[in-house]
This record gives structure tokens, C-alpha cells and sequence, in this order.
């Protein structure tokens, strides 16, 4: 297994451009950190890309941007790139964090049933709030922000040598830290009405497998 | 006797289940209109998320469950369990 890190970065709608530019951050902190970086941006996030990737440069981290069902991991367009019970084991061996909805309720399972080290994910939808006045601007738009960096914590965590269950920690802390800046009074009245969500995405955040892997 | 029991808790059912969809469209019509939302690939609009509770379909489920689940954890405490 290579200290490579896979990311799928699809921008074929609005939210999948919003984690394209906020994954950037990502991909710094792999330079930084001299780790090799397969980035499937756009169009490159498709099946037959993934799969080659996968086989030939063997990532130890794969980051998900995407969406998902509970038995579908997607790519650019939509096309599944991971499938409950047909291809789930092409993540042997990884630390997978999934963006996608669902995808921790039936594929993540599956995954690790079928030796991924580590899976986090989602076992509901995973929603994001946003400004629609700031669409254009993503990096820049406050409620978007409130959702996004703490999730980017765990594979920036795990690039930093952390093991997962302390990147899943950093995550839910720094949610939970949005989380009560969005009820106080110095929250704007688009990032108070987005904390439900945030809520949400916080709880159904679940970490399966082998809570001691690390990169 | 029975019968009547069921009739009224049924009745009851559905007017708590009307409360709930009067509290959450009172929540979101009262939330900024610069908020949009994105969930299960798609985004939605303030309008688009009143229309979708107010009818009742499956999305505008979702949103419920959503905000009541939250208000229920708010409720209990859980933000302090942390």
C-alpha cells in the first residue's frame, strides 16, 4: 500500500463544485506533507479512472466527494464508482472517508466486512447549507464554511499522521464548536437557520473498522 | 369501545402530525431567505422546501424529520451532553 491519498473531485452540479474548490485544502496539506496525490477532478472521477487508479497506484487514504446512497459511493455525472455487492472490495486495505449521503449505512459496512481498514461516513443524508448569494464564490461563503471545514479536518487529520479515531474526534469537535457559534449571537441569521443541519450531519457521522489505522 | 378508542387516537395522531407541519413551515418561513440547502444531490430554495412540506412529499418528510429531530435533541439537552 502506497502514502497516496485518491481524492474524486466530480463539479457536475452546484454542491460537488462547492467540495471540488473546498477540497482544495486537502490537496495543500497532502503537498505539504509530500504525499502523493491522485486527484480525480471532474470528469476524471468516473469508473474506469477510479478502478485504474486504484489498481495501479494502490492509495492507502481514499476521500470521496460525491454522492451516495446506502449502496452507492458516486463520481462525476453520478456514475457509481463503488456498489454494494459488486465492487466493494476494491477498498481492501484503505482508510476511506466517504462525503456522500448514506453511504455508511449499507456500503461502508460492506467495506469493512470485506477488509477496508477504516471507513467514515454518513449513515443519513449529508446536507449543506449555503448562501445562494455566494454561489459563485464558494471558499468564500460563511454557511458553506460552517459545514465544510469540519469535515476537510478528518483527511487533513489523517494526512497529518493522526489515527482515525482521533480524526473523527477533531471532526465532531469542530462541528460541535460551529455548531454553538451558529446559535450565538454573533452568527448571521442564514448560518443560526443552517445549525439543524449541521446538527444532523454531526450525529449520523459514524466511524467503522479499525479505529487505531493510520496513513 | 375499542373501536371508538382507535378512532380517537388516530384522530390524535393526525392532529399532532399537523402541529408538527405547522411548526416546522412557522421555522422555515421565518429563516433567512439567503440560506439555501443542498441534500441528496439536490438543492433547495426556501420556497422550494415550504412546497415540499407543505404537500407533504417525500422531501418535505425528510425536512421535518430533520428540524424536529433537532428540536427534540435541543429539547433533551443533548447539546450539553457533549
Amino acid at each position: 500500500m502506497s502514502r497516496a491519498i485518491l481524492i474524486t473531485r466530480p463539479n457536475h452540479d452546484l454542491i460537488t463544485t462547492y467540495l471540488f474548490h473546498w477540497s482544495g485544502f486537502v490537496i495543500k496539506e497532502a503537498q505539504k506533507k509530500s504525499v502523493k496525490i491522485l486527484d480525480l477532478r471532474g470528469k476524471k472521477a468516473n469508473n474506469k479512472t477510479f478502478s485504474n487508479y486504484i489498481v495501479k497506484h494502490e492509495p492507502l487514504l481514499v476521500f470521496f466527494n460525491g454522492h451516495g446512497n446506502t449502496d452507492t459511493i458516486m463520481g462525476y455525472d453520478n456514475e457509481p464508482l463503488v456498489e454494494a455487492h459488486k465492487n466493494e472490495r476494491v477498498l481492501i486495505k484503505k482508510i476511506v472517508y466517504a462525503r456522500s449521503c448514506d453511504a455508511a449505512s449499507n456500503v461502508g459496512e460492506l467495506c469493512i466486512k470485506s477488509g477496508t481498514l477504516a471507513f467514515i461516513g454518513y449513515t443519513k443524508k449529508f446536507a449543506v447549507g449555503y448562501s445562494p448569494s455566494k454561489t459563485t464564490t464558494p471558499l468564500y461563503d460563511p454557511v458553506a464554511r460552517l459545514f465544510i471545514e469540519p469535515s476537510n479536518l478528518i483527511p487533513i487529520s489523517l494526512l497529518k499522521g493522526n489515527i482515525v479515531s482521533e480524526a473523527f474526534r477533531k471532526s465532531q469537535e469542530a462541528m460541535m464548536r460551529n455548531f454553538r457559534f451558529m446559535l450565538s449571537t454573533k452568527a448571521s441569521e442564514s448560518q443560526k437557520d443552517a445549525a439543524p443541519y449541521l446538527w444532523i450531519n454531526r450525529k449520523y457521522q459514524v466511524l467503522l473498522g479499525d479505529k487505531e489505522a493510520y496513513c | 369501545m375499542n373501536a371508538i378508542r382507535k378512532h380517537i387516537v388516530s384522530d390524535s395522531d393526525k392532529n399532532v402530525q399537523e402541529d408538527i407541519k405547522k411548526l416546522v413551515l412557522a421555522r422555515i418561513k421565518a429563516a433567512s431567505d439567503d440560506l439555501n440547502i443542498s441534500i441528496d444531490s439536490t438543492e433547495y430554495t426556501k420556497e422550494e422546501i415550504l412546497k415540499s412540506v407543505e404537500k407533504g412529499d417525500e422531501l418535505g418528510q425528510e425536512f421535518i424529520e430533520i428540524q424536529m429531530e433537532y428540536l427534540r435533541d435541543m429539547a433533551e439537552g443533548k447539546i450539553y451532553q457533549e
